[in-house]
């Protein structure tokens, strides 16, 4: 599954049959820039710690806080210490901190602080003199976007972005990639100067690895979907992902961003592309890759963008409950704000397989409820050999990929309701991953650093899927800041009526998820 | 929720699990397997346990088979749970009394899920070979628990011998983490090949055992097993794994506990004496179990290592080698033999049914065979001490053949009459009488032969077949024919090979009827007394050969010897050659 060589290659303990043994890190280290942020506070810290909990980071793995605060090593143990203790999923226990403890580090310093740099290069060798961490590096730049710029150059100048003798060096980067195809351009011109394109990984915490991959096994492990698949079967696909909470604390980020560039554009697209995309010839990152940049590259938008995409801004009222402020309300966001909070758009792939089925994309904060689907709607029958009463209450039958929560598949098709009259109606029948209710289940992050430092990228998007992502979304993107304002929309609803009207233009109607 | 049923059916029981579920509603996940749980010991609730916290993550339905093979009568009592006393799952205990032990098979399968692999589970007493028990020959993945067994190495060496792909032990899956923690201390700069290794543990711990074994077989080196020093933390499992290399010793060690510090795990790099201190909690049922559910595939890795941690048995005459040389009585003539065989098997027996109550007796067929059974029952009567003494008595067969159970080619037809109903008379129960199956059975060779195993190792719990230490058989009585065959393993036929099962089906047998059962090498050299009945000039050679080297081959009657004995009661016919 990795395009890069793996350290481990060559270790006659990791026999490839002996699918038991748990894939530890390798010897390595990380530097974390932004370690004081509220991300790197309640998530990334935790995730450390949880994978030194459950045994799957090296003995001797390295942590090196970077930032501004005049701290000590064990000022900087103890800030880590309360940030575990506070968020991390398994439970706290001063034997697994010990283990951390002892290669945490902390380096002052600003980011245009040459000496930092330096010094920071040193305690980088002390690491990998002391702790064994054998000159692998990763740097996770939990920073803003304009900050990178600074930081890469000054890896590149303190020599640090160099790999010797084997060893890796990588970077970590979070999404927005860029609010638009030039500013993505910008951003990856700036990291892949210093480092290589295949070193650079872009983390996407929302698209977990669990998920990609139950969609890749429903898929191409199975013979009974494939066949309807197409055009031929498939009437229309609605991806849609719904949150059920407002911005909250991340007015900065998301005014004058919105919903497309926060999540269509990387996160509906992602599902689109796994949904539609053609057989990969095998799992590895580069084919799975390949066929995601090919369907990605056929998607077709709308000629008429006002008619078949719809954008809403909720309104406050009573929300399950719960009295809810608007979107204009919120702090930090100015009142004449024309962000969006809820986005839907119709996508079409001029492919063979899918002429003429329409994908819907939806997505928005303050909707009914929390949950990430892909519903595939199929065609009806062609002939119903019933009188017209008997399927009244006939829908079209689904295919539904529960992404989140409650991970599954949900099959919708109908069935004779008992008795002597002659009814059918519709049943859904469900499947829930087991994993999914498993106290078990790893964090997003946990997944996405282990597979980082094990050098496993297949999740990770390369430049051009994030590229071509930018190419579709600019265009819509561009029209509605000159021509189309958000609808209202009640907090709790499923959105603005425009884009019920969206789709009842084309004669279908949104799913209820 | 929670119902019991008492004196129910299998198929009852199917019947209020889905009314239990239809009441209950909201049960829509799918099942992806059934796990049976065969526990023969006290503890149900800890496997239990394990097993609804391992549905979280694989929805399985459960089935619990609590045996108790003493019960007086027979019949199921049965408990269903669903909901939230079930975990993700659905728990089905049986507890089976009495003669429903010996189908275990039809028991469950009403209960088992359409089409969804099975898993079997022994928390304690594993059989002696996994893969040839009833339950475990439907199974894709078997799992046992040497440890937990009462000799953890012997057990861990029967399961060696009996090992098939898709079975695998809690011994191997206590070792996952420090496995992958060795494998990552294996790649710290600069990676090289460890010159020598010492894993420190016990050494009949067969966590450590398989430890050793497995860096041994990747590595290609010796590994040393050292037990834990003064100072050194002590207890069950691997203990610490020291690997040499050119720039000094990686040390891994577990630390002495205290203040419930061990869970850590010290690690100290050449050059670095301060110390790492690595995370490696003790694994819990509940883990241990979950990992086992990950995969339903077989895990080679682990019978490669079983393989290498205990080298193969090329030769059967191993299992015989190394214990007292045979001595010889001869006597005038059959009657004799057959007298005094029957005298020295009842005062072994009545000693056995004295200090323990039990004892266990293999019979044969043959013309001395039959005349010393006829014999038995009298010698018996007078050797034992009290008469409620022969209630313990229990009579297996040594080989049978698999023909109408009416028709005189049956072993337990000869003796019927003589041996049979005059102990079963004089108060031995009928469920103490092991005949072997035959077609009116209902079941075909291989399956009888299964059956058979799995009845053995019922009787005996988690000791049997043991060659070594403490037989399972106190007298075991073989015949012998003319080309040296004892049992149904004949000389130079591919069935006698077969060591892994307790019993073995026997075809194109060259001795007419051609199917046959019979025991196996290890089951037949787990006897304290083994006596050979011959007699007639045609048994000559053949005795005479089977005094010399052992060698199963090609003289089948060398290669089973007592524990305590081997007595050769010949007549002077069968003598002449010594």
């Amino acid at each position: 599954m990795t395009d890069s060589p793996d350290p481990s290659l060559g270790n006659p303990l990791r026999d490839p049959r002996d699918r038991r043994l748990p894939l530890i890190a390798g010897p390595s280290s990380m530097v974390m820039f932004g370690v004081t942020g509220d991300l790197a506070r309640k998530k990334l810290l935790p995730a450390i710690y949880d994978l030194t909990h459950r045994g799957l980071l090296p003995p001797s793995f390295g942590l090196v806080g970077f930032g501004r605060r005049d701290w000590t090593d064990e000022d900087f143990q103890e800030y880590v210490r309360t940030s575990v203790s506070e968020h991390a999923r398994t439970p706290f226990t001063d034997s697994v901190f010990e283990q951390l403890r002892g290669g945490l580090r902390f380096v002052t310093g600003e980011f245009d602080d040459k000496a930092a740099f330096d010094r920071l290069t040193e305690v980088v060798s002390e690491l990998d003199a002391t702790r064994g961490t054998g000159g692998n590096h990763a740097f996770y730049l939990s920073i803003p976007p304009s900050a990178f710029p600074q930081v890469c150059s000054q890896l590149a100048d303190s020599g640090l972005n160099t790999p010797r003798d084997g060893s890796w060096r990588r970077v970590v980067i979070e999404k927005p990639f860029g609010h638009d195809l030039e500013s993505a351009r910008e951003l990856n011109d700036v990291v892949e100067k210093v480092f290589r394109p295949e070193d650079v990984f872009r983390i996407d915490h929302y698209l977990g690895k669990e998920t990609v991959q139950n969609i890749l096994a429903l898929r191409f492990a199975n013979q009974m979907f494939e066949p309807v698949w197409n055009a031929t079967y498939v009437d229309h696909v609605q991806i849609t992902m719904a949150e059920d909470i407002g911005i909250g604390s991340r007015a900065g980020y998301y005014d004058g961003i919105g919903t497309a560039r926060d999540v269509i554009q990387n996160h509906l697209l992602q599902l689109l592309a796994l949904t539609a995309m053609e057989e990969p010839v095998s799992f590895r990152a580069s084919d799975l890759r390949a066929e995601k940049e090919k369907v990605l590259s056929a998607v077709e938008l709308p000629e008429d963008l006002a008619a078949h995409t719809a954008r809403g801004q909720y309104v406050g009222g009573w929300q399950g409950g719960e009295e809810v402020a608007s979107y204009l309300e919120e702090d930090g966001i100015p009142a004449d704000s024309t962000t969006e909070t809820f986005a839907a758009i119709r996508l079409d792939i001029a492919t063979r397989r899918w002429a003429g089925v329409p994908f819907y994309l939806r997505a928005g904060k303050r909707l009914g409820r929390r949950v990430t689907e892909i519903a595939v709607i199929l065609k009806r029958a062609p002939f119903l050999p019933f009188r017209s009463t008997d399927t009244a209450d006939l829908g079209q039958n689904a295919i539904v990929i529960r992404v989140q929560p409650d991970e599954g598949v949900t099959m919708r098709f109908g069935s004779k309701v008992p008795g002597t009259q002659m009814e059918v109606r519709d049943v859904t029948m469900d499947f829930a991953y087991g994993m999914n209710f498993t106290e078990e289940s790893p964090e997003a992050y946990e997944r996405l650093i282990l597979d980082m430092l094990l050098g496993d990228p297949p999740l990770f998007p390369r430049q051009k899927e994030v590229e071509l992502s930018w190419k579709i979304l600019d265009p819509i993107t561009e029209y509605w800041a000159e021509n189309m304002k958000p609808a209202p929309y009640r907090p709790g609803s499923w959105g603005p009526d425009t884009a019920h009207e969206m789709l009842a233009r084309d004669g279908r109607t949104w799913r209820r998820p | 929720m929670i119902t019991t049923l008492t004196d129910t059916t299998a198929s009852a029981v199917e019947k209020k699990m889905m009314e239990m579920r239809e009441t209950f509603g909201a049960t829509t996940i799918g099942r992806v397997l059934t796990l049976i749980i065969v526990a023969t010991g006290e503890d149900v609730d800890g496997p239990v346990e394990a097993a609804v916290h391992a549905s979280h993550e694989h929805p399985a339905r459960v089935i619990v088979v609590d045996t108790e093979p003493d019960a007086d009568s027979s019949g199921l009592d049965a408990e269903v749970r669903v909901g939230r006393d079930a975990g993700a799952g659905e728990i089905v205990i049986l507890r089976a009394r009495g003669e429903i032990l010996y189908s275990l098979d039809t028991l469950i399968m009403p209960l088992l899920l359409p089409d969804a692999p099975i898993v079997t589970w022994w928390p304690d007493g594993a059989p002696s070979s996994p893969v040839h028990d009833v339950l475990g020959s439907m199974s894709q993945r078997r799992i046992t628990d040497a440890a937990s067994c009462e000799d953890p190495l012997a057990t861990l060496k029967r399961l060696r011998r009996g090992y098939a792909s898709g079975d695998s032990d809690l011994a191997w899956s206590r070792l996952t983490n420090w496995r992958g923690l060795v494998a990552s201390v294996f790649e710290i700069p600069p990676a090289t090949t460890p010159s020598s290794i010492r894993v420190v543990g016990h050494e009949e711990d067969p966590s450590v055992v398989l430890m050793a074994a497995w860096l041994e077989q990747a590595l290609d080196l010796d590994v040393e097993i050292t037990a834990p020093g003064v100072g050194e933390a002590d207890g069950s499992g691997v203990l610490g794994v020291h690997l040499t290399r050119g720039d000094g010793t990686i040390s891994l060690a577990r630390t002495p506990g205290k203040n419930g510090d061990e869970d850590a795990i010290v690690m100290s790099l050449p050059g670095d004496e301060s110390g790492q201190h690595v995370t490696l909690p003790r694994r819990s049922l509940n883990e241990l179990l979950a990992e086992e559910l990950r995969r339903l595939d077989p895990d080679e890795v682990y019978g490669e290592v079983l393989a290498h941690a205990f080298s193969g048995i090329e030769d059967a005459a191993v299992y015989a080698g190394g214990k007292p040389d045979p001595h010889d009585r001869v006597l005038a003539d059959a009657d004799a033999v057959a007298e005094a065989a029957a005298e020295d098997a009842a005062g072994h027996l009545a000693a056995a049914l004295a200090e323990t109550g039990t004892a266990h007796l293999v019979v044969t067929g043959g013309s001395v065979g039959t005349r010393a059974a006829a014999a038995l029952p009298k010698a018996l009567q007078a050797a034992v001490k009290k008469a409620a003494d022969i209630e313990g008595l229990h009579v297996w067969w040594g080989d049978e053949r698999f023909v109408d159970p009416e028709s005189e080619d049956r072993n337990e037809r000869q003796v019927r009459e003589s041996l049979l109903v005059p102990l079963l008379e004089a108060g031995m129960p009928e469920k103490n009488v092991h005949p072997m199956p035959s077609p009116a059975d209902g079941v075909s060779r291989e399956e009888g032969a299964a059956w058979y195993g799995q009845q053995l190792d019922l009787a005996g719990g988690d000791q049997p077949f043991r060659t070594r230490g403490r037989a399972f058989f106190d007298v075991l009585w073989l015949g012998m024919g003319p080309d040296g065959h004892v049992a149904s393993l004949f000389p130079e036929h591919p069935d006698q090979r077969e060591t892994g099962a307790s019993a073995v089906g026997v075809d194109d047998s060259p001795k007419p009827p051609a199917e046959r059962i019979s025991l196996t090498w290890p089951v037949l050299n787990s006897a304290r007394h083994v006596g050979f009945l011959a007699a007639g000039k045609d048994k000559a050679e053949a005795a005479a050969r089977a005094h010399g080297q052992i060698d199963p081959w090609i003289t089948p009657a060398s290669a089973v010897r007592g524990l305590e004995s081997t007595v050769w009661y010949l007549d002077e016919a069968a003598a002449k050659d010594l």
